[in-house]
C-alpha cells in the first residue's frame, strides 16, 4: 500500500527506482543510464500503458462488454503493431490465470473440505445461534435482579 | 436487479430456521407480486420460481438438494441461462451479512431447482460425484503447484525479475476516464507488455548510444531510437521536448543536454567534457565509425 502515499494527481507515474532497477537489469554493467532519459523513459511507459489501455477499452466496447479482458489487450497489441509481445502477454495471462485457480479452488475446500452438506451446516449454526442465545439469557438472568 | 424482487418467498422462508440463520436487510423483502409480472423476462425463470416458491414446499427442496448436492464447480459447467441467472442471483442474494459458508450454501439453494427442471444434456450433472472428487484432486495438487510456477519462471527469455507494481499500472490505466472496469488480469498482462516495451526501447536507445561511441545513455539516445523504430511513433509527442543528439554542432548539444536537465546544466557540460572526446570523435566522425561498428 505503499502506492496510496502518492495521494493526488502527480500519482499517475512508475516508481523511479523500480525503473531504474530494470533498466539496469536489462543493459550491460557498463552502460549507464542518465537520469533524463530515465524520466523521459517514464513518460514513455506511461503512454504506453494508456495507449495500450485506450485501445483495449475500445475494443470492449465494440463488443459490449463493460470489462477490459485480456482478450481486448492482445488484441490492441496486435493493432498497434506490437505482435512480438503478443506470445509473452499470453503466457503471462495463463500463468496468472492459473495462480488465481488456484487460491478460488482452496476457498472451495474450506466447504468442501467440512464434508458436511448445507443442511447439516445450517443445523450446526443453529445449534451455535441457540448455545449463544441460552448464554445471553442467562447472563441477563443473572445480572437482570442484581 | 431483474432477478432478485422474486428470491425471497413472499412473506419469508416458509422455516424459522431458514428466517433465523439469512437476516436480510430489509430490502432483500421485497414482495413478489409484483415481480414475476413485470420484472421478470424469461420464461424458464416464471416458471422456475412458481416451481420453487408456491407449488412446492421448500423442505422438499432441501430433500431433494441433499441427495444431489451440485458443487460450484458443476455449475461452473452450465454456459446456459440458466447459470448466468443462478449466478446472478446467488450474487445478489449474498448479502452483506452473510458468512462465507452460507454465501456458498447459497449458491446452492438457488442452484438446486434449476437443476431439477432444465435439466442440461451434460453429462456432469448425472455424476456430481466425481465432479467433487476431480475438484478435490486438483485440490490436493495444488500443493504442488506453486513450486512449479517458481521453477518456470526462469525458463522465459526476458530475465527481468524486477516486477511493476499492479496496483499502479491499474490506476494509470484507468486515469483515463474512459477506461471503466479492468479485469483482474489485465494489470498484470499490461505490465507484462510494458515491460517488453521497456526492454526494446532501452535495447535500442543503448544501441544509439553505443553508435556514438557513448557509455552513458542519454535522453537525446532514447529520441533517436524512438524516431527510429516505426512501432514507437506513439511516443513522439513526448519524445519531442527531449534534446536532439548533439549532431548539428558542439553548442547544440551542450545547449540540450542542460535544458534536458534542470537541475545541473553545468554537471552536464562537465560530464561531457569528461567523457567528451569520445563522444564527439563518435559524432563528427559518424560516417567513418559507420565503418569501424
Amino acid at each position: 500500500m505503499s502506492d496510496r502515499e502518492f495521494g493526488g494527481s502527480d500519482d499517475l507515474s512508475l516508481p523511479k527506482a523500480t525503473v531504474q532497477k530494470i533498466i539496469s537489469e536489462i543493459l550491460p554493467s557498463d552502460l549507464a543510464f542518465a537520469k533524463d532519459a530515465r524520466d523521459l523513459l517514464i513518460e514513455c511507459c506511461v503512454e504506453f500503458i494508456t495507449l495500450i489501455s485506450s485501445e483495449a477499452n475500445e475494443i470492449a466496447e465494440k463488443e459490449a462488454k463493460k470489462t477490459i479482458a485480456s482478450e481486448h489487450v492482445v488484441r490492441a497489441l496486435n493493432d498497434l503493431g506490437f505482435n512480438e509481445y503478443v506470445e509473452d502477454v499470453q503466457e503471462t495471462a495463463l500463468e496468472h490465470k492459473e495462480s488465481q485457480k488456484v487460491t478460488r479452488e482452496k476457498k472451495q475446500t474450506k466447504f468442501e473440505a467440512s464434508g458436511l452438506s448445507a443442511e447439516e451446516l445450517l443445523r450446526q449454526q443453529e445449534e451455535l445461534f441457540g448455545s449463544a442465545r441460552a448464554k445471553f439469557d442467562q447472563s441477563h438472568a443473572a445480572s437482570g435482579p442484581a | 436487479m431483474e432477478g432478485y424482487p422474486s428470491y425471497p418467498p413472499q412473506g419469508g422462508y416458509p422455516s424459522n430456521q431458514r428466517n433465523n440463520s439469512y437476516p436480510y436487510p430489509g430490502t432483500y423483502q421485497t414482495p413478489v407480486s409484483s415481480g414475476p409480472a413485470s420484472v421478470q423476462n424469461s420464461q424458464s425463470q416464471q416458471s422456475l420460481s412458481g416451481e420453487l416458491y408456491g407449488s412446492q414446499p421448500s423442505s422438499q427442496l432441501y430433500a431433494h438438494q441433499a441427495y444431489q448436492p451440485p458443487t460450484t464447480r458443476q455449475l461452473r459447467s452450465y454456459t446456459s441461462n440458466a447459470y448466468n441467472q443462478a449466478q446472478q442471483m446467488a450474487a445478489m442474494s449474498a448479502g452483506p451479512a452473510m458468512g462465507t459458508q452460507f454465501g456458498q450454501s447459497q449458491i446452492e439453494y438457488v442452484a438446486a431447482p434449476y437443476q431439477q427442471s432444465y435439466q442440461p444434456p451434460h453429462p456432469q450433472t448425472v455424476v456430481p460425484a466425481t465432479v467433487t472428487a476431480a475438484a478435490h484432486q486438483v485440490i490436493a495438487s495444488d500443493v504442488d503447484a506453486p513450486s512449479e510456477r517458481v521453477a518456470k519462471r526462469p525458463i522465459q527469455h526476458v530475465n527481468i525479475k524486477t516486477k511493476f507494481p499492479v496496483a499502479r499500472i491499474k490506476r494509470i490505466m484507468q486515469a483515463d476516464e474512459d477506461v471503466g472496469k479492468v479485469a483482474q488480469v489485465t494489470p498484470v498482462i499490461v505490465a507484462k507488455a510494458l515491460e517488453l516495451f521497456m526492454v526494446s526501447l532501452v535495447t535500442q536507445a543503448a544501441e544509439q548510444a553505443k553508435v556514438r561511441g557513448s557509455k552513458r545513455i542519454t535522453a537525446a539516445h532514447l529520441k533517436l531510437a524512438v524516431n527510429q523504430e516505426e512501432q514507437f511513433d506513439f511516443l513522439s509527442d513526448i519524445i519531442s521536448k527531449a534534446p536532439d543528439i548533439p549532431t548539428a554542432g558542439e553548442g547544440n548539444g551542450k545547449a540540450a543536454a542542460s535544458g534536458g536537465n534542470s537541475d545541473g546544466g553545468n554537471v552536464n557540460i562537465i560530464e561531457e567534457d569528461g567523457a567528451p572526446p569520445k563522444k564527439r570523435r563518435g559524432r563528427k566522425k559518424k560516417v567513418s565509425s559507420d565503418d569501424e561498428n
